[in-house]
């Protein structure tokens, strides 16, 4: 079956006459009558149309050959309502369904805001006694007999507010509002666990801070977070500087004066964009106290000894007193030093301070407005992604089109051999 | 427009597709070919019904510079034949009825004897049913031998091979 000329495959002179005459014939214009007669005859002996076949034919045609409608469109409308009923409450159904749905969704944020807003009573019940811009019952509300109150707070604000806290102003920003929610320690005179006298309440308070900037800035974060430190009464701890051509990492440990701690957080907040910020408190009045205590105690005994070594008459017993003065002496030194760690910690604040330098392949954007740059750098970044997205289509699509190529000349093929198989001798 | 369909042969429409001018011009020959192949008329009626209406509805589909519209409506008309036949499971040379031999041709024309018929009818018969269809592609659908090669999917010499061959039988049996 090759389509294609064969040279070989010529025709030899005398069909080339024949086929002339019959192609002459076929036109009406036969030289040779034997010809002509053939054409008529073959002609003639194919029926014509019927009339009604052509006549409907005809008729088809100049409609266009409408198409028959499908059987379900047929349907009369009375049939159809209730598969329309049924369709229709399906997708009311659907409807309400999904608008239940997007309700939940929807609610979990409320959901999450009331449990905060409960929360922050209960956090305000923690803080309560600790609390002097509080009602004035506060006031004198009874501090907790243990401390250990102690909540978190996020760079947002959310969380609680921190124990011993006065509550923010409602938006106010989470740094540098001084005097905020940082105000460190608040005074007030409470009678704590029988204590004698008044006690100033302690608070200790902690911050977590988490800075980022470009590749250059690390080290003058770093610089400044060091001069603001000290600038603000504070030391530090403990730093720790990793610095990379791509950028680089540094930590440190400050401690702040607590009533400063709101100044500091400003003035590192401008050093850097600001990522992340905890802060909590935990009220420590209860040690505090009992050291106190412990410490009047002793004290106490201290002087109960030496007014006894001072009666005392036998060696024995003065080297008795003297001994338990050496211990008693030994005890008020440890509670005064745990008397001073305490006092510390509510005296100073924990900062502990990370700076992420994110360098420009991570991060070309950091610190730097939209720019025509960025614009190229966007439409590059949206070119690859739709080329990924091409690759990945095409990874996928091109073997499936070949796959339906391949099929689709299959079988023409194979409907064509059945074809020609039906004029009988394959 | 049914007077057309009597219409005789005409040359192949080669300019671009108008169905109109095409129907008229070969309705009759695509029944006759039809008829040919299939021995039957209300067959070959179906058979021209589903022709013009495929063509009708891939007629946007028709390219003039792969071949003549009558050509590719013939192609159609084939396609649909064969596959009448398949549905049929019989060949043309099996469906051959003599309880539905066709209605003698019209007398007004050209008319032959009733014997001279005859002779035609069992010459054409006497076929291969691939001769018999090279017959009517020539002598009903008027194709050159470069369009029955296209047809076919064969050269044009070897088409022409094969027309003179049934032709050439066709005579001798006619004679």
């Amino acid at each position: 079956m090759n389509r294609h000329h064969d040279p070989t495959d010529r025709l030899d002179p005398a069909a080339v006459a024949d086929l002339a005459e019959l192609e002459a014939a076929l036109a009406g214009e036969a030289t040779d009558a034997r010809w002509a007669a053939l054409v008529v005859a073959v002609r003639d002996e194919a029926p014509a149309p019927a009339t009604g076949f052509a006549r409907a034919l005809d008729d088809r045609v100049a409609a266009g050959f409408p198409r028959a409608r499908p059987a379900w469109l047929r349907l009369p409308a009375r049939a159809m309502l209730p598969a329309l009923a049924v369709a229709c409450s399906l997708l009311v159904g659907g409807v309400v369904v999904g608008t239940g749905a997007l309700d939940g969704t929807g609610s979990t944020p409320d959901q999450t805001g009331g449990d905060a807003a409960m929360s922050a009573p209960s956090s305000g019940e923690a803080s309560s006694g600790a609390s002097g811009g509080a009602a004035s019952s506060a006031e004198t509300a009874p501090a907790p007999p243990t401390a250990g109150a102690a909540s978190q707070r996020d760079l947002a604000g959310r969380g609680p507010a921190p124990a011993a806290v006065p509550p923010a102003a409602p938006g106010s920003p989470p740094l540098g509002s001084a005097p905020g929610p940082v105000a460190r320690e608040v005074e007030r005179t409470a009678t704590l666990g029988g204590a004698p006298g008044p006690v100033a309440r302690k608070v200790e308070r902690t911050a977590t801070l988490g800075l980022t900037t470009d590749a250059k800035g690390l080290q003058d974060a770093a610089n400044g977070l060091v001069r603001a430190t000290q600038d603000l009464g504070g030391v530090v701890a403990s730093s720790q500087v990793d610095s990379t051509p791509s950028g680089g990492d540094a930590t440190f440990v400050l401690r702040i004066p607590t009533a400063r701690v709101d100044d500091a957080l400003k003035r590192f907040a401008e050093l850097a964009g600001v990522a992340r910020l905890s802060e909590g408190a935990q009220d420590i009045t209860g040690s505090f106290v009992s050291a106190q205590d412990r410490l009047s105690d002793a004290r106490a005994e201290r002087k109960a000894l030496l007014a006894a070594l001072g009666k005392a008459s036998t060696p024995r017993s003065i080297a008795s007193l003297r001994a338990r003065i050496r211990g008693n002496r030994t005890e008020i030194a440890r509670l005064e030093g745990d008397l001073r760690g305490l006092r510390r910690r509510a005296d100073f604040t924990r900062v502990d301070v990370s700076v992420r330098a994110r360098g420009a392949a991570e991060d070309p954007d950091a610190g730097s407005a939209w720019g025509p740059g960025d614009a190229a750098r966007d439409a590059l970044r949206v070119l690859e992604v739709l080329a990924g997205v091409a690759l990945v289509a095409g990874a996928v699509l091109l073997p499936l089109a070949l796959l339906g190529w391949g099929a689709a000349l299959a079988g023409r093929g194979l409907r064509r051999r059945r074809r020609e198989a039906a004029l009988g001798g394959g | 427009m049914s007077e057309t369909l009597t219409m005789a042969f005409s040359p192949p429409n080669t300019a671009a597709l108008s169905f109109d001018a095409l129907y008229r011009d070969a309705a009759g020959d695509v029944h006759a070919y039809a008829w040919a192949l299939l021995r039957d008329r209300a067959a070959a009626e179906d058979v021209t019904a589903l022709a013009f209406e495929r063509a009708y509805r891939r007629r946007t589909r028709f390219r003039p510079e792969r071949g003549s519209a009558r050509a590719w409506l013939f192609a159609i008309a084939r396609n649909a034949a064969l596959d009448e036949l398949r549905r049929r499971k019989r060949t043309a040379a099996l469906t051959f009825d003599p309880a539905a031999e066709p209605e003698p041709a019209d007398q007004s024309g050209p008319g032959l004897q009733p014997e001279r018929r005859a002779t035609v009818r069992a010459a054409l018969e006497a076929l291969d049913p691939r001769e018999r269809e090279l017959v009517a592609l020539k002598f009903h659908a008027g194709l050159s031998n470069a369009e029955i090669g296209e047809l076919l999917e064969i050269s044009e010499s070897n088409a022409g091979t094969k027309v003179h061959r049934a032709v050439t039988k066709l005579r001798k049996a006619c004679a």
